[in-house]
């Protein structure tokens, strides 16, 4: 196979988890949009060398949290895109569920942020998650437990209380 | 009433399927033309500090206060020299300017890059580098970055390092990994090895190591230089003399950059860290970055460079992110915060009262800060807005790209990539349109009296003087 038609597998395989991954972590669906492309085109430029990593879809990820974690660089991209590619097309509007939620989101540290994205988008277990972001299993439910208390916290009113469904340890 | 996160994050991952996305060709395309050097060097940087806040006043920014003077319209940018032709169409060429001369590279259908350098006053290439090569072809990455000292040119995972001057049979190259930093001081380009903190400086000329620090328990995270009060803010190189090297466990070591001798060891009262927001000017170091505990957003530090005092100087909540530092005037540094990814605000602090002198709200959005003497820049969001030294807000636009001419000046560039190129006079805030430009098809560079900018095919240069 081309290293094109492989790519592209890859990429109808994988950039929708990955855009999951992009707006939960940002809640901007023109930033979600922009992220996964360019860590793709980055992926694209070392495409033989990721052959090799044993995990590309979390190499995608890291590169994505870094990119949003990083508005220097996000500006940049944004530059260098508007220049040289159309605008995307528009995401349709968020239901008001979402903009709670990603309102609420925005308060937390970054870590939590992943940690909730990794486990209740992309259905990652603790020890999942422990493995990718190079953590201890006590790291990541701690993450969980202060992420979820600081959604309902940040929810306030709207939704004066969490139930979870005890998944946590059962991944 | 209770609510399953299940259910809340299930509806947020179906909005999330719903977000159109590119093709894979396009990632691939974009991939193609995506200019590594930016990863290969490090950014000169703007930080700073922040201060816990005492008597802060907010206040709304007064734009009407200050109207512009529209600008009437003007014909074509006057070109300097001929364009300089690619012979095929380069969608990304990243140009740079250095010592009065701009540089750019793009790759042949082939994928071998070549290089040039113009003369910025006369737009007649006097410098050029051929037949570099890349495996990846027709992938290649490419890219240029150039300092006084010399000019590097990045093509796939090699770093050419060049003479400027001319031809220099001692030309040089490194193999650069993606997360390697490569910074340019004036006495050496340093590099920092990602697989095992080993720190390499090198002679500009001979590529020669003249210093190494070789892997250790407590290896090199970040690698840093300072600049000087007198240096020209679009100098990239570094003209302090001390390199800082901030350690895993970070402690921050103060070296000398020609000799790698150790001057100072600091440990800071929070412990600096890699992913932070660096600014070495003056003597100080500013490091904003998250914060040890979860219940603050993030925390900025100020290290004295020659004493190795340091301490906490800003504080801020849960909530909160750091969208940018930058010095700001003597003994006083300005914070960009961004609170719900959205809203956010300017302070300046006067670091030796730890105190913040003022508050007033910023652009919407904004995501950057950077300043000429006491006047602030912040963009990065849907509105640009010039502060002046007291907060006051002297000049807004919608344009995406705003850059300082000089202190006195700010180039303007159009919207849509294609239009008027405007020159704004600070004191005055009269708009003056210097001229129209083409399709762009990258960042443009300047100096304060020339402008290059790629279009696809060419590079061109363009007299800001008139």
């Amino acid at each position: 196979m081309r290293a094109a038609d492989e790519f592209d597998e890859f990429y109808r395989d994988t950039s929708r988890r990955l855009a999951r991954y992009a707006y939960g972590l940002t809640g901007d669906p023109g930033d979600a949009q922009d992220l996964v492309q360019e860590a793709y085109a980055r992926a694209w430029q070392r495409w033989r060398r990721l052959a090799d990593y044993e995990d590309r879809e979390a190499w995608l990820r890291l590169v994505v949290t870094r990119l949003s974690a990083d508005r220097w660089r996000r500006l940049g991209v944004r530059r260098a895109r508007a220049a040289a590619e159309p605008p995307p097309p528009h995401a349709p509007p968020p239901s008001e569920d979402t903009v709670l939620l990603i309102r609420a989101m925005r308060t937390l540290p970054v870590a939590h942020r992943r940690a909730l994205a990794l486990h209740y988008l992309l259905d990652r277990s603790v020890a999942e998650i422990a493995h990718e972001t190079g953590s201890s299993l006590g790291t990541v439910k701690s993450w969980l437990s202060r992420g979820r208390a600081g959604l309902a916290a940040a929810l306030g009113d709207s939704h004066p209380t969490f139930v979870t469904n005890g998944a946590d340890d059962a991944h | 009433m209770p609510t399953d996160l299940d259910d809340i994050f299930g509806s947020l991952g179906r909005q999330a399927d719903g977000i159109p996305l590119g093709s894979a060709g396009q990632a691939r395309a974009r991939g193609h033309r995506r200019n590594r050097n930016g990863a290969l060097v490090a950014a000169a940087a703007a930080v700073c500090l922040v201060l816990a806040g005492v008597g802060v006043t907010i206040r709304p920014d007064h734009r009407d206060d200050h109207p512009v003077t529209p600008a009437p319209s003007a014909g074509p940018l006057p070109l300097v020299g001929s364009p300089i032709e690619f012979g095929r169409t380069v969608p990304e060429s990243g140009p740079a300017v250095a010592a009065g001369r701009v540089y750019t590279s793009w790759p042949a259908a082939d994928g071998s890059v070549t290089a040039v350098g113009a003369d910025l006053h006369t737009g007649r290439v006097d410098w050029r580098v051929t037949g570099m090569r890349s495996w990846d072809a027709p992938a290649v990455s490419h890219g240029v970055r150039a300092v006084e000292q010399g000019v590097m040119v990045a093509v796939d995972d090699q770093l050419y390092v060049y003479d400027p001057a001319g031809q220099d049979p001692n030309d040089w190259v490194m193999t650069v990994g993606d997360l390697d930093e490569v910074v340019p001081l004036e006495k050496a380009l340093v590099r920092r090895w990602a697989v095992n903190g080993q720190v390499d400086a090198h002679d500009w000329r001979t590529g020669r190591k003249l210093w190494t620090l070789q892997p250790s328990a407590d290896p090199a995270v970040r690698v840093l230089g300072v600049r000087t009060p007198g240096q020209d803010p679009a100098d990239e190189s570094f003209a302090d003399d001390r390199v800082l090297v901030v350690t895993k466990t970070g402690k921050v070591q103060v070296r000398d950059a020609g000799s790698g001798d150790l001057l100072r060891t600091i440990t800071p009262k929070s412990p600096a860290q890699a992913g932070s927001m660096f600014v070495g000017y003056d003597g100080w170091l500013y490091e904003g970055g998250p914060s040890c505990c979860d219940t603050s957003a993030y925390r900025v530090m100020a290290i004295d460079l020659g004493t190795g005092e340091s301490s906490v100087i800003v504080t801020e909540g849960v909530g909160h992110a750091l969208g940018g530092l930058d010095v700001c005037g003597p003994g006083r540094v300005c914070v960009l915060d961004q609170l719900d990814n959205a809203l956010t605000s300017v302070s300046a602090i006067d670091v030796a009262k730890r105190q913040k002198v003022w508050t007033v709200i910023g652009p919407v959005g904004g995501g950057s800060i950077s300043s000429a003497g006491e006047t602030m820049l912040i963009g990065g969001g849907q509105t640009t807005v010039l502060l002046g030294a007291d907060g006051e807000s002297l000049f807004q636009s919608n344009a995406t790209f705003v850059d300082w001419l000089d202190r006195e000046r700010l180039l303007v560039m159009p919207i849509s990539g294609a239009g008027t190129v405007e020159m704004i006079d600070i004191a005055t805030r009269k708009l003056v349109p210097l001229g129209t430009v083409p399709q762009l098809s990258d960042m443009c560079v300047h100096t304060a009296d020339r402008l290059a900018c790629p279009t696809g095919n060419d590079l061109r240069i363009y007299s800001l003087s008139g």
